[in-house]
C-alpha cells in the first residue's frame, strides 16, 4: 500500500500584478505517492515555478485544496508554512541560493537552525552530508569560492540536511554545464533509490526521462 | 541562545556596517553619559558646596508699611535695631541671631592697600554662617564683644590682595586709619549662593560693639537667623514679622514691616536650575543616540532590502516571520549593547582622567571643583535610553523583513 504524500485537488493561482490579473495556474490536480520519483515538464512561462512554490509551501494557491502529508496546508498561515517547509522540503534551486558570506558547512547547517538544534548537532549532522556527497574537503569554503557543480551539490546536501520527505528541484541543471548537471542529476537518481520523494521541474525532456513520471504542463495546466 | 551566536557571526560578514552602526551608538552612548555627567557632577557640587555652609539661614532687611496703624503711617519705613534682633532671639526653631552692620572703607595692612567691604556683626555670626578660620585663628569672641576691641577677620579675598600669606595674627590692619589686631583670616570655600548681599570671601568683620562705639547707629542693616526646622518656617517668618512690628507700633498683620530672605528658597531655585540643566543636557545626549538609532534602522533597512533574496532563502528553509522579526531586533540591540558598552566603558574613563586634571581658575573659587558623576540614575537612564533605541531600531527593518514573500524573493533578480 503506497501512501500518498501530495494530494492537489482543482488547484489555480492567479497573480495580482497592478489592475492586470494572471492566471498562471488553473485545474491542477495531481497525487503524488510517496517514494515517487516525478517530473514536471513545460516550456518557459508555462506555470511550472508557481506548481513548484505551491507544492513547497512557499506560496499558497489561490483555489483549490492541497494536502501535504495528510494536512491542508493551503490553509496555513505563514507561519505554519515555514514549519511545514523546514519539516517536508528539501529545496534545490536553478541558481543554487546559498548564502554567499558563509561557509560551506553553515549554509547546510542552517535548516537545522529553524528546528532549534544546537550548533554542535548542527554542524556534525551537517559534515555527515556533506561526506556523503563528496564535498568533505570544502566545508570551510565559503560557497562562492566554488564551482557550480560543487554549489548545486551544497544546495543538495542543506535540502537533505533536514532529512525531508520531499526533494524539491526546480531547474536543478539550468546553470550547469552538462556534466556537472550529469552528476547532480544522477545524486536524485540515487535519492531516489534510497527512498526519497523527487519532484524535478524542467523543461528539459532527456532530464525528465530520469524520472519513473512525467507530467506535462502548459498554458498553466496539465496536459494528458 | 543558539540566535546570538549566528548574529555575531552575520556582524562578522557586514563587518564594516557592523562597525559604522557600532561606532555611531558608542559616540551616542558617550554623549549622553558624558552630558549627563556634567550637568549631575555640577548639581552635586551645588549640593556639597551648600551642606558645608547649610542653607537654613534667614536674613531681615528693613521693610515699609502697607498701612496706617496707631502711630505708623502706611509707607514708612521701618528701621530695624539691636532691640528688633534681642526680641527675636527668644522665638522657637531659632538656633542663633545676630546683626550686622555694613559699611565699605580703605584697609592698609604694612605697605598694601585696598578698599573692603565689612561687617561689624556679633559674636553668634559664625554660628549663623559657619566661617571657618585658619588654625590657630578664631573668629571675634563674647570678650571682644564685650570690651569692643579692635580685632579684625579678613576675607581670604582681602588676605589675598593685602599679599598676606604666613600667619598674621597679631599683625595690624588699618581700618579707615584705626588700627586693628588681626585674629583670623578665613579659610577658602566654594560658594555659589550666599545670604549676604556678596560672597563671604569678600568680607572682613569687626565686632559689631567695637563699630557701635566709634559711629553710635540707630538702626542695623541687616538681622540674620539660623533657623532650626524648615517645615515651620512660616510660623518663624510671622512670630519674627510680629515681633518686630509690636517693637516699632506698625500692625502686626503688615507683611510689608520686615523683608525676608530665604537662603534655602534660593538654593530650591538654583538646585531646580541645575536640575532642569540635566534634564535639557539628557535630551540633547538622548538626541544624539537617538540620531545614532535611526542610524541604525536606515542601515538595517538597506540591509534588509539587498538581502532580499537572502531573507527569501532563509524563509525558504523554515524561517518563520516571526523569526526574522526577532532576530533583526536582535541584531539591532546586539549592535546598540556592543556599541553602548564601548561608549559607557570610554565615558567612564574619560571620566577618570577628568577628574584628576588638576582644575584651577577663578570661576572654581565660586563652584568650588566639581567632579564629573556617573551616578547610578545616569547609568539607568542611559541603559534604558539605548535599549529603546536599539528595539526600536531593530523593529522598523525587521517588520519589512518579515513582510518579504519567499516566493518572489526567489524569482527576484
Ligand atoms: N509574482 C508574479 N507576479 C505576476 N506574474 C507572475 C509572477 N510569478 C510568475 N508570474 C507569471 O506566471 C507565469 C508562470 O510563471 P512561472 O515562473 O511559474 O513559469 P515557469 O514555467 O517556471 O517558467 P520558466 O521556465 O521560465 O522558469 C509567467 O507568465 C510569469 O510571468
Ligand atoms: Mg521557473
Amino acid at each position: 500500500m503506497s501512501e500518498k504524500i501530495i494530494q492537489i485537488h482543482d488547484v489555480g493561482k492567479t497573480y495580482h500584478t497592478g489592475k492586470i490579473d494572471f492566471e498562471a495556474l488553473r485545474n491542477i490536480n495531481l497525487e503524488i505517492e510517496k517514494g515517487d520519483y516525478v517530473a514536471i515538464l513545460g516550456p518557459s512561462g508555462s506555470g511550472k515555478s508557481t506548481l513548484m512554490h505551491i507544492i513547497g509551501c512557499l506560496a499558497t494557491p489561490t483555489v483549490g485544496s492541497y494536502f501535504l502529508a495528510g494536512k491542508e496546508v493551503s490553509k496555513f498561515t505563514s507561519n505554519d508554512l515555514a514549519k511545514a517547509r523546514n519539516l517536508y522540503i528539501g529545496f534545490v534551486f536553478q541558481k543554487f541560493n546559498l548564502m554567499p558570506q558563509m561557509t560551506v558547512l553553515d549554509n547546510v547547517s542552517l535548516p537545522l537552525l529553524y528546528r532549534g538544534i544546537k550548533t554542535e548537532e548542527r554542524r556534525s549532522k551537517a559534515k555527515e552530508v556533506l561526506e556523503q556527497l563528496g564535498l568533505a574537503s570544502h566545508l570551510m569554503h565559503r560557497s562562492n569560492e566554488l564551482s557550480g557543480g560543487q554549489q548545486q551539490r551544497v544546495a543538495v546536501a542543506r535540502a537533505l540536511v533536514t532529512n525531508p520527505e520531499v526533494i524539491l528541484a526546480d531547474e536543478p541543471t539550468g546553470n550547469l554545464d552538462s556534466k556537472s548537471g550529469e552528476g547532480v542529476i544522477n545524486l536524485f537518481n540515487q535519492l531516489h533509490e534510497g527512498g526519497k520523494t523527487v519532484i524535478l521541474v524542467t523543461h528539459d525532456t532527456a532530464v525528465a526521462k530520469n524520472a519513473n513520471r512525467i507530467i506535462q504542463i502548459q498554458d498553466g495546466t496539465i496536459r494528458v | 541562545m543558539i540566535m546570538l551566536r549566528e548574529i555575531i557571526k552575520e556582524l562578522f560578514y557586514e563587518q564594516t556596517r557592523a562597525i559604522l552602526i557600532i561606532l555611531a551608538v558608542a559616540w551616542g552612548t558617550f554623549a549622553i553619559v558624558i552630558t549627563l555627567a556634567v550637568g549631575d557632577g555640577l548639581r552635586l557640587n551645588f549640593v556639597q558646596t551648600m551642606s558645608d555652609i547649610g542653607s537654613r539661614i534667614l536674613v531681615l532687611t528693613s521693610g515699609t508699611s502697607t498701612k496706617n496703624y496707631q502711630g505708623i503711617l502706611a509707607n514708612q519705613s521701618i528701621k530695624l535695631t539691636k532691640r528688633d534682633a534681642k526680641a527675636i532671639a527668644d522665638l522657637p526653631n531659632l538656633s542663633s541671631v545676630t546683626w550686622r552692620y555694613n559699611f565699605q572703607t580703605k584697609l592698609r595692612y604694612q605697605d598694601k592697600k585696598t578698599y573692603a567691604d565689612l561687617r561689624a556683626v556679633t559674636p553668634e555670626y559664625v554660628l549663623v554662617h559657619k566661617v571657618k578660620t585658619g588654625p590657630k585663628q578664631r573668629f571675634i569672641s563674647y570678650l571682644d564683644q564685650k570690651k569692643m576691641s579692635s580685632v579684625i577677620v579678613l576675607g581670604s579675598d582681602t588676605a589675598d590682595r593685602l599679599f598676606i600669606k604666613d600667619n598674621p595674627v597679631g599683625n595690624i590692619v588699618y581700618v579707615d586709619n584705626h588700627p586693628f589686631t588681626i585674629i583670623g583670616v578665613m579659610q577658602k570655600r566654594p560658594q555659589m549662593i550666599y545670604a549676604d548681599s556678596v560672597p563671604d570671601r569678600w568680607l572682613n568683620w569687626i565686632p559689631s560693639s567695637t563699630y557701635e562705639l566709634l559711629n553710635n547707629p540707630d538702626k542695623v542693616d541687616a538681622i540674620e537667623v539660623r533657623y532650626k526646622d524648615v517645615g515651620l518656617i512660616e510660623q518663624t517668618k510671622n512670630s519674627i514679622q510680629k515681633l518686630i512690628a509690636i517693637n516699632h507700633g506698625a500692625d502686626p498683620s503688615d507683611p510689608g514691616i520686615v523683608d525676608f530672605q530665604d537662603v534655602a528658597q534660593k538654593q530650591k531655585k538654583i538646585n531646580n536650575f541645575f536640575i532642569n540643566m540635566e534634564i535639557f543636557l539628557g535630551i540633547v545626549g538622548g538626541l544624539t543616540l537617538f540620531l545614532a538609532g535611526v542610524g541604525i534602522a536606515n542601515v538595517m533597512y538597506a540591509s534588509v532590502k539587498r538581502a532580499t533574496r537572502q531573507i527569501g532563502i532563509q524563509m525558504a528553509l523554515g524561517a518563520t516571520a516571526r523569526y526574522v522579526v526577532f532576530r533583526y531586533i536582535m541584531e539591532s540591540l546586539v549592535m546598540t549593547v556592543i556599541g553602548g558598552v564601548i561608549g559607557m566603558v570610554v565615558a567612564v574613563v574619560f571620566v577618570y582622567f577628568i577628574n584628576r586634571i588638576p582644575l584651577q581658575g577663578q570661576i572654581l573659587e565660586w563652584t568650588g571643583k566639581p567632579e564629573l558623576s556617573l551616578s547610578f540614575l545616569v547609568l539607568s537612564i542611559v541603559v534604558l535610553v539605548l535599549g529603546v533605541t536599539g528595539l526600536l531600531a531593530g523593529l522598523f527593518p525587521a517588520l519589512k523583513a518579515a513582510k518579504i514573500d519567499p516566493a518572489e524573493a526567489l524569482t527576484y533578480e
